[in-house]
């Protein structure tokens, strides 16, 4: 674990990269809410909150959000890591890449066309062909994750930092804090869209058909979706031992559960439940906050390349971005359901 | 090296400021001539992170949860407008008790960010220069009341997006058709009681923060506007509303209405142009009769278009702050530095808002289920920085078309415009690099832009300013570091 | 023999490690609360499927670290070493 010498104040800096702000605001209540912290650490750098442009050339702590989109992200992500001596990835973009992964879905080039209707903004940054994990590119001490980070998780670990002591990890799933009841699957079939409000709401999503990724998701964030009726999609980034471990997979893990929910075999039968599960719902839906994660594409019997192999295969979705693209210059109206202009 | 500098003496320049005190980052770029005179000033939005491509071909029922992550500062605003748009595109109608639910998710929301904007990107601007690093932490010293009252405030409307949206930041409880459940009748009650407790809190608030921005008058007074129009939704009844309602385009001068459109469905594509530039990664925004000459069609969307476009917040104490602006300022309200003024005076009408809508508990029916996977929708709502507009297209569920104006890219060539307006003609060559960032600053920031909405990025430089030797066509040939600045 | 602890305010109690043990006699039984209670410890063969199909990472194998085969890859453990 790193250490600081102990200091009365240590220097703080945030450097959001491609994110939302999200995270900072956590940052920043977090900081807000708790008076000992802001006299532990002294904020030196951060846009959204102090008037200074320059990065220190040395910070005892630094946060970053975000993920790495382009290559003045990487230069950023680069000269932070040289100059902090604690690192923390903050939040699932940076952990994991977060939503802004999903735009590896389709080739960068055909993306910018159908957005902007060029293929290069020429006086801006320069955009990076895929997206990338913080935690992919440089070492971090430690992982913030979840979309945003709930403020007390920040708390905790500044003032860990702060008094040198170790944090709490999280080794349990979603399931660990969500009060529904999980029961045995009777029928291997799954529905497509989310719940309405007529669902079950104490019995578990998995039981009642819908897919909940709370089963493959770190915990912490004490299930406020499935509490309010909404199925888990893994905002958390996958429970550590599917990441470290390079058997494992987001769908077959979840596959093995599902199938020993059902009755069946989670060895032999895991097959069976992966080809079920893929012909309801899209490989990418599984891998909503890790697509960039390199730790996800790199698994042997992992499912994420071929989820966007496919999606950037697709002649419909390819055909959709084309019409984009005319819409985005101008030329023609936004295509009307069923192809075609309207 | 003497070469390159002997050439910077016959070269135009640019001159690159990064804003700080905003969500996210953005440039704004001064070009000058070779004598220093400032010919074009441009806004430039650094990165972008494609959500309007990301989701193709996945479930268009997820995007209400997925389109939050555009911006983590209003990602309830995102969510409301993604279940208002998606509704459409499955061919459900919410019922009206589904609507107060989702209302409030964005009131909520708005609360947070009208305070949050004030305090932690306002007011600092007014603090003395003297003061080093200028922050919210440097105003909790000067006024630690204030800035308490501010905290809590802000994490009030954080709660209530919590309570009714399911989670505080990136929301969850909208699915298209309704809500998903109700909030529990427990913690609206104990929300109910807090917001009895900090009432007195929204009063000082209000007070104190008006107090030093009239005081002000002067600073505010001295950036003019430069934008042409400014569009606000305003409910049926001419009131505030932040969710339903009509569109309206007014005139930039005088207010007057130019066009008025419906906030679902296409239509705002037959007033709204938006185009691509070189240099920046928003999509600017102009009204469809300017496209021609866009900047001469800039809008400015925000708390002052909608003080201007409202009739009444329907609170008096709102009504009243408003009456107090106009003695100040005359009507119509045009001042860009007055929308940090109108973002305290909603904050007291949406906090007596929401305080009256927790009194009245939540009926049925919550939701009516969808009756079609192909279909189109777009809708037209109210964002704490201004109007935002979300649109897809379904085929068997799945979105095969998204397309997204947030508020800060409608605002972008607004931005453009006023900064114009203060700094063409000026010799930037005379100014202190400090004395340009601080106008420069005070112009972008009115705006509260959330470069989130369209752009994030950081900084490589650990310089504030670049200056870039550019050809005739503006095409950089050479950045020039400037000389250490004081300190580092 | 090793030590097999369920920690129990994780526990989903979906019996899913009742219905998988591969051990002849079934290491776990449903006990009388609805929990499963750990009932012939010394028939486990160490399999861990029990842990794959739990949903909740609620069984807890003491010697897990000397008795497994398939160790983490040692530079992904060392980089979540801190996930919070
Ligand atoms: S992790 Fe979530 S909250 Fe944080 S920057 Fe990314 S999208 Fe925003
Ligand atoms: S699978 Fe989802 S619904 Fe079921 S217990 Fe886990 S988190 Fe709750
Ligand atoms: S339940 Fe899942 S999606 Fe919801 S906050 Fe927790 S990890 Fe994120
Ligand atoms: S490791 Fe294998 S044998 Fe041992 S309890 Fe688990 S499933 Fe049964
Ligand atoms: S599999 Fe895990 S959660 Fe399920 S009953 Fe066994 S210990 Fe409990």
């Amino acid at each position: 674990m790193p250490r600081l010498e102990p200091k009365d104040r240590y220097t703080l800096a945030l450097v959001p990269l491609s994110g939302c702000g999200g995270c900072e605001v956590q940052a920043l209540r977090a900081l807000a809410l708790a008076p000992d912290l802001q006299k532990r650490y002294e904020v030196v750098y951060w846009p959204l909150v102090v008037e200074e442009t320059r990065l220190p050339d040395e910070v005892d702590v630094a946060l970053v959000e975000g993920l790495v989109r382009t290559r003045e992200n990487l230069e950023a992500l680069r000269e932070i890591r040289r100059r902090a001596r604690v690192l923390i990835a903050l939040g699932s973009c940076a952990a994991w890449g977060g939503i802004g992964g999903n735009a590896d879905s389709f080739n960068h080039r055909l993306s910018m066309r159908a957005i902007y209707g060029v293929e290069r903004i020429e006086e801006s940054a320069e955009i990076l062909p895929r997206t990338f994990a913080v935690t992919d590119l440089v070492p971090v001490d430690y992982v913030i994750s979840r979309c945003p980070p709930p403020v007390e998780h920040i708390m905790l670990t500044l003032r860990a930092i702060a008094e040198g002591k170790p944090v709490k990890t999280a080794d349990s799933t979603v399931c660990s804090q969500c009060p529904r009841k999980m029961k045995p699957i009777e029928k291997l079939e799954f529905k497509p869209g989310l719940p309405g409000p007529d669902a079950d709401p104490e019995t578990c999503f998995l039981s009642q058909g819908y897919l909940c990724l709370g089963s493959v998701t770190t915990m912490g964030c004490g299930a406020p979706c499935t509490r309010h009726g909404i199925p888990c999609f893994g905002c958390g980034g996958p429970h550590h031992e599917i990441a470290e471990r390079r058997d494992m997979d987001i769908i077959t893990a979840l596959a093995r559960k599902i199938a020993t929910l059902a009755g069946l075999d989670p060895v032999k039968d895991l097959d069976r439940v992966v080809k079920k599960l893929l012909e309801v719902y899209n490989p990418r839906r599984f891998y909503v906050f890790t697509f960039a994660s390199q730790v996800l594409r790199g698994k042997p019997h992992g499912f994420a390349v071929k989820a966007l192999v496919e999606s950037r295969r697709d002649p419909v979705l390819r055909k959709r971005l084309e019409e984009r693209a005319r819409f985005a210059r101008g030329e023609a109206p936004p295509p009307s359901p069923g192809g075609g202009e309207a | 090296m003497a070469h390159g500098e002997e050439k910077t003496e016959t070269r135009r320049r640019i001159k690159k400021l990064l804003m700080t005190l905003i969500e996210g980052h953005a440039f704004v770029v001064l070009k000058t001539s070779p004598g220093g005179t400032v010919e074009d000033v441009l806004y430039e939005g650094v990165d972008t992170r494609m959500f309007e491509t990301m989701w193709l071909g996945m479930s268009v029922d997820e995007l209400p949860r997925v389109t939050p992550m555009i911006c983590g500062v209003c990602s309830a605003t995102h969510h409301v407008a993604s279940v208002k748009a998606a509704d459409q595109a499955r061919g459900a109608e919410a019922p009206p008790e589904a609507w107060r639910i989702r209302r409030m998710i964005n009131m909520g929301i708005h609360l947070n960010n009208q305070v949050l904007h004030p305090l932690v990107f306002g007011l600092p601007d007014f603090l003395p220069p003297s003061v080093e690093k200028r922050s919210m932490f440097a105003l909790a010293q000067r006024e630690p009341e204030l800035v308490k009252a501010g905290v809590a405030l802000m994490e009030l409307g954080h709660r209530v997006v919590e309570v009714y949206g399911g989670r505080d930041i990136h929301p969850i409880n909208g699915i298209p058709g309704g809500v998903a459940r109700k909030p529990p009748r427990e913690e609206v009650e104990k929300l109910r009681e807090r917001f009895e407790k900090h009432r007195g809190d929204m009063e000082l608030f209000a007070k104190k923060a008006l107090d030093i921005m009239f005081s002000g008058k002067e600073k505010i007074d001295s950036y003019p506007p430069g934008y042409t129009y400014m569009m606000s939704l305003v409910g049926d009844d001419g009131g505030y509303d932040i969710v339903n309602g009509r569109v309206r385009i007014m005139d930039g001068r005088t207010a007057a209405v130019e066009a008025e459109f419906s906030d679902r469905g296409r239509d705002y594509l037959n007033y709204l142009h938006e185009y691509t530039v070189p240099y920046s990664y928003i999509r600017m925004v102009t009204t469809k009769w300017r496209a021609k000459n866009p900047r001469e069609g800039t809008i400015h969307v925000s708390a002052l278009a909608r003080a201007n476009a409202v009739k009444t917040y329907h609170v008096e104490w709102a009504d009243e702050l408003r009456d107090r602006a106009a003695e100040e300022f005359g009507r119509p309200f045009r001042h860009p530095l007055l929308s940090t003024v109108f973002r305290v005076v909603e904050s007291a009408a949406l906090y007596e808002l929401i305080a009256r809508e927790l009194e009245r508990p939540i009926g049925d029916p919550i939701y009516s289920p969808p009756s079609r996977d192909t279909g189109e929708g777009a809708a037209v709502i109210e964002a704490p920085r201004g109007t935002l507009i979300h649109h897809y297209v379904a085929e068997e569920g799945k979105a095969t078309f998204i397309n997204i104006i947030t508020p800060t890219a409608i605002n972008a060539a607004a931005i453009e415009a006023d900064l114009r307006a203060y700094f063409m003609g000026l010799n930037v060559a005379e100014m202190s690099d400090d004395e340009v960032y601080a106008h420069a600053a005070a112009v972008v920031r009115s705006y509260d832009p959330c470069m989130a909405c369209a752009t994030h990025a950081a900084t490589r430089d650990r310089v504030a300013l670049r200056i870039v030797v550019a050809d005739e066509n503006w095409k950089p040939l050479r950045v020039l570091k400037p000389p250490r600045p004081r300190g580092w | 023999m090793v030590k097999i602890r369920i920690i129990q305010d994780r526990c989903k109690q979906c019996m899913n490690c009742v219905r998988v043990c591969t051990a002849f006699d079934g290491v776990y039984e449903e006990g009388p609360d609805g929990y499963p209670v750990v009932a012939r410890p010394e028939e486990c063969v160490q399999c861990l499927i029990c842990h794959a199909v739990c949903p909740s990472n609620a069984i807890v194998h003491e010697d897990y670290h000397e008795t497994v085969i398939i160790n983490p890859d040692e530079k992904l453990a060392e980089r979540y070493r801190n996930y919070i």
